[in-house]
């Protein structure tokens, strides 16, 4: 029995089962929208929510079921001029969470998730009056740590870039080599580079591959250097990108263009790489034969380790794999746009 | 000390105890909101920005009437008051003030919604 949790603008919901049999149920805190998942060294589950109207919270269960909200999240402090709008990762490396949030931060708890502390090396990073906001925020949205040395990990933030810090979060540089910008500015040279998602090989930490605003990329040395990777793509827009650890195969959600941000021609399509990133394909059987104009947000897509691939789309539909891709299944139901998909007890 | 009740929105209740209704003692408007952070400290982040004040977007009524200013916000309280939470919701057509019955919303069961014209002008 496979459980994934799936965050949605108007809530959670859990995906239970195996092979063609699969549930789902939910909403839990309904009405809120829900950014991301996470899950603590003591095998707490966390969520992450927000409003239009309240505040971000984390909150924790023990069993997917009874929720509590922890009181001592995240925050700004009293006075800053910063909001904390949405917290889209929650991230563990060895002991630590970390945080990524909107207005562009990074958060850290040493106590399993009970309090927060602000990283400062990062948050206050010298090119920060540079950061500026896209259509999407102003958000620092996925952490990747070194398997084999925690203290070195990359943060990637919309519209500003990559950072790498080698000495567990103290200081961070940027490492956009080779990646067009998207909102270049000519007082922040090294800025200006939207990234959408990241995701690495832990058998080769130094390897990552990155769906960016500009196409897909892959580094082979830690970030110094990316290259292009779109051979096979119908486009180079999208904004989630997957690995299965399984079989080593990557996967992309192609979308038409930064302008329209639909599948091309209504054909949602999943793709493949299996030569890590060196050429891609449609992946296996079983797309939606009707069209369907929904797309793959960044964190709206996860792997189980087992050769399972869930994703959700805007449109609140649920798409799976249980072959690392081969085949893919569409759940009867629809739920309300899907911002995050995580594995939570495979 | 006044006995009276703080009412809040659905979305609040589900990550506080469940309770809709708090009752608190307090002596102002202000205070009564500081006395329901007490019972729920989990709802200050949801109820409080980084300024310190209410929320943009979050306004609070007593005894049905929309609380702006200071001064009203360090409005006494009696016996019996009701102090009343709710998400705002901004738009319409004409963007004029829309004045809702807050009591009657909420009772509606829909979580209560505030006026376009409360928009930005919550206790302070």
């Amino acid at each position: 029995m496979t459980t994934v949790a799936l965050g949605t603008v108007k809530g959670a919901f859990f995906l239970r089962g195996s092979g063609a049999g699969w549930e789902v149920d939910g909403p839990v805190l309904k009405g809120w929208r829900v950014t991301t998942f996470g899950t603590t060294d003591t095998g707490d589950h966390l969520m992450a929510t927000s409003s239009s109207w309240f505040g971000t919270a984390i909150h924790r269960s023990r069993d997917l079921h009874r929720w509590e909200q922890i009181v001592d999240g995240p925050a700004w402090p009293e006075g800053s001029d910063r909001a904390l709008k949405n917290i889209w990762t929650i991230t563990r490396v060895g002991e630590a969470l970390y945080a990524g949030v909107d207005d562009a931060g990074l958060f850290r708890s040493d106590d399993h998730g009970a309090s927060w502390y602000p990283v400062e090396g990062f948050n206050e990073h010298p090119t920060r009056p540079g950061w500026t906001p896209g259509a999407g925020g102003l958000a620092a949205h996925r952490l990747v740590a070194d398997p084999g040395n925690p203290r070195r990990m990359w943060l990637g933030v919309s519209a500003v870039g990559v950072f790498r810090t080698e000495d567990g979060g103290e200081t961070w540089r940027l490492g956009d080599a080779g990646v067009d910008k998207t909102a270049p500015d000519d007082r922040y040279p090294e800025i200006g580079y939207c990234v959408h998602d990241l995701v690495a090989d832990p058998e080769e930490p130094a390897t990552l591959w990155r769906q960016d605003h500009q196409g897909v990329y892959r580094t082979e040395d830690g970030g110094d250097q990316w290259e292009r990777i779109e051979a096979g793509l119908p486009s180079r827009f999208g904004f989630c990108i997957a690995r299965d650890p399984r079989s080593g195969a990557l996967f992309v959600v192609p979308q038409e263009s930064d302008e329209h941000r639909m599948p091309l021609e209504g054909r949602f399509r999943v793709y493949r790489s299996t030569d890590r990133g060196d050429s891609w394909h449609v992946s296996g059987e079983g797309h939606p034969s009707a069209l369907m104009y929904a797309g793959v947000l960044r964190d709206a897509i996860a792997a189980d380790g087992e050769g399972g691939i869930y994703l959700g789309t805007t449109a609140g539909t649920v798409h799976l794999s249980t072959d690392s891709g081969d085949h893919w299944i569409t759940l009867p139901h629809v739920l309300p746009r899907i911002l995050s998909v995580r594995v939570m007890a495979p | 000390m006044p006995a009276l009740v703080v009412r809040i929105p659905g979305m609040l209740a589900e990550i506080g105890d469940g309770r809709r209704e708090i009752p608190v003692e307090a002596a102002t408007v202000r205070a009564a909101i500081e006395a329901l952070l007490e019972v729920l400290p989990q709802l200050k982040v949801h109820l409080l920005d980084e300024s310190g004040d209410l929320r943009r977007h979050v306004s609070c009524f007593h005894n049905g009437r929309i609380v702006t200013g200071k001064e009203r916000w360090q409005a006494p309280t009696a016996e019996g008051d009701v102090v009343t939470v709710l998400q705002a919701v901004s738009g319409g057509a004409s963007g004029r003030p829309v004045v809702h019955s807050p009591p009657a919303l909420w009772e509606s069961g829909l979580g209560g919604i505030a006026a376009p014209g409360n928009l930005g002008r919550p206790c302070r």
